[in-house]
């Protein structure tokens, strides 16, 4: 599995709220920020039914993992054991 | 690198509650339509926000990552109950954020001391390397004060009922749903995998306090007078049967209380929002000005007694599913806790079935409840979105259980063999 698929998860309602950033907040009835934001988290939720449905049930390590070096030798040790 | 996520993965027990995120989420941004007056917008950039931060919390990896997405969780909800709650939303806000802060300094701390001692923030290695025991028991300590504010346990729980009663119906379902969550999952994932010989020491002490948390807090809920304080203090009973469980380390007591949680999860959240429901109507969420509704909103009354009977814990509901494997998992374990735990659940049942009693059934002798109309098209929706899982895991829940079970005996398996090396 090469598409970050956890990080799309993590990332893309940070994107949705980027979007709504940049539109008119009006008061009342604001339907373009709640389309929005409903699509946003409507994709989301079915890229995590995608996820469970893909996800190995019979085997007990982690999947998906996605590993980066954040800062440098600090978070990501690799040189331990 | 541009990313600043540096370590995430899934097993069995974190994709239920990534699931549980993403599905309660859109379901908040519907609900917004009848709660939120005033800047909308900024209202579902804090949502967003946060079920981003949410699932960062299930599938990270690494120690420092879980600590910043933990920590970063609070300020999105300190914004909605800051800014969209109540009279008292400040007190409650500040209320909650000190709290759940405090508790959180000290499981930062045990974090570095765990990079000084093993040199690696990363969970894999340190399941797989184990702590040193004579850290364990400091650390245990440093962890368990952050979750247990958070799961609430007794009685670091005070803020939970504030928060809760002041927050906006949409800030109140996510709370619920799955910030208390996190804790449970901490649980799980750190205070079991990452220090078994201190778990072992420190079960009693859970198990204390988590038999105070049923039987206290239900009786607690009998004499509330508020809805919403009602389901917040049945909410900390819950989540006591969950630690309960997690700490019985038997399959089914681990397995009960992740259904628990995800029952709790559905649950809760319904309940918030049938509050929400009949509060935005009438603008009160003291019980005693409601009775009666049933002929006026039948629609309504059907829905909130399913969510009722699922609170309580009624075969065929994904209530009972969790509570009946904790129970049983507890009483292979402990038999006087199980039993006094057992109590909690007769509890539960009188308090839920009380307030449903009170605001549904009755003389009608508030006139204005007459002019109450039924569930719009938006909240049907809802109510019915929760109520479809509810019965389906109830009636089958093998699809969460084929999930968790490999993951589950792995991690009771890793805790067993950590003990007999030590």
């Amino acid at each position: 599995m090469n598409f970050p698929i956890l990080s799309s998860l993590i990332l893309l309602p940070v994107i949705g709220a980027l979007f709504l950033f940049f539109t008119k907040d009006k008061d009342g009835n604001n339907l373009t920020a709640k389309n929005v934001s409903l699509f946003t988290a409507a994709v989301n939720f079915l890229i995590s039914i995608y996820l469970w449905i893909t996800f190995d049930q019979s085997i007990s390590s982690f999947q998906f993992i996605e590993d980066r070096e954040w800062i440098d030798g600090f978070i990501n040790y690799k040189s331990w054991c | 690198m541009v990313l600043s996520i540096t370590k995430v993965g899934v097993d069995g027990i974190s994709i239920l509650f990534i699931i549980l995120t993403t599905f309660i989420t859109p379901l908040c941004i519907i609900s917004v339509n009848n709660t939120v007056k005033t800047r909308l917008r900024d209202f579902l950039i804090a949502i967003l926000i946060m079920e981003s931060f949410m699932i960062g919390v299930f599938c990270a990896l690494d120690l420092v990552v879980f600590y910043l997405f933990f920590e970063a969780g609070l300020i999105p909800m300190f914004l909605i109950i800051g800014i969209w709650g109540g009279p008292k939303r400040v007190y409650s806000a500040f209320k909650f954020f000190l709290y759940t802060l405090l508790g959180s300094v000290l499981m930062l701390v045990a974090i570095i001391s765990i990079y000084w001692i093993s040199g690696t923030t990363d969970v894999i290695k340190l399941y797989e390397f184990g702590i040193d025991e004579k850290y364990q028991n400091l650390l245990w300590l440093a962890f368990f004060s952050s979750f247990a504010v958070k799961t609430p346990m007794w009685p670091v729980h005070t803020w939970l009922p504030d928060a809760h009663v002041e927050a906006p119906t949409a800030g109140s379902v996510l709370l619920a749903a799955i910030l208390l969550k996190m804790a449970g999952y901490g649980f799980i994932r750190f205070s079991l995998g990452l220090f078994p010989v201190a778990s072992e020491v420190f079960t009693p002490l859970i198990y204390g306090l988590s038999v105070i948390a049923i039987v206290f807090t239900s009786l607690i809920a009998l004499m509330q007078e508020d809805m919403k304080k009602l389901i917040a203090y049945s909410s900390v009973a819950h989540m006591g049967f969950v630690t309960l469980g997690i700490f019985t380390i038997q399959q089914q007591g681990i397995e009960g209380s992740i259904i628990q949680m995800i029952s709790h999860g559905l649950v809760s959240a319904a309940l918030f929002l049938c509050v929400g429901v009949v509060y935005d109507r009438m603008h009160s969420r003291l019980i005693s000005s409601y009775g009666g509704i049933v002929t006026i909103i039948p629609k309504y009354s059907i829905l909130f007694m399913l969510f009722t009977l699922a609170a309580l814990g009624l075969p065929g509901t994904s209530g009972f599913i969790g509570e009946f494997l904790i129970l049983m998992g507890v009483f292979k374990d402990n038999f006087l806790v199980a039993v006094i735990a057992s109590l909690g659940v007769i509890l539960g049942a009188a308090y839920m079935l009380w307030l449903y009693k009170r605001v549904v059934f009755g003389k009608l002798v508030n006139k204005d409840l007459t002019k109450m109309v039924d569930l719009n098209k938006s909240e049907y929706f809802i109510l019915s979105c929760l109520a479809i899982p509810t019965l389906f895991f109830g009636f089958y829940p093998d699809p969460l259980i084929n999930t968790i079970e490999v993951s589950v005996s792995d991690l009771i398996n890793m805790y067993n063999n950590n003990l007999i090396n030590k």
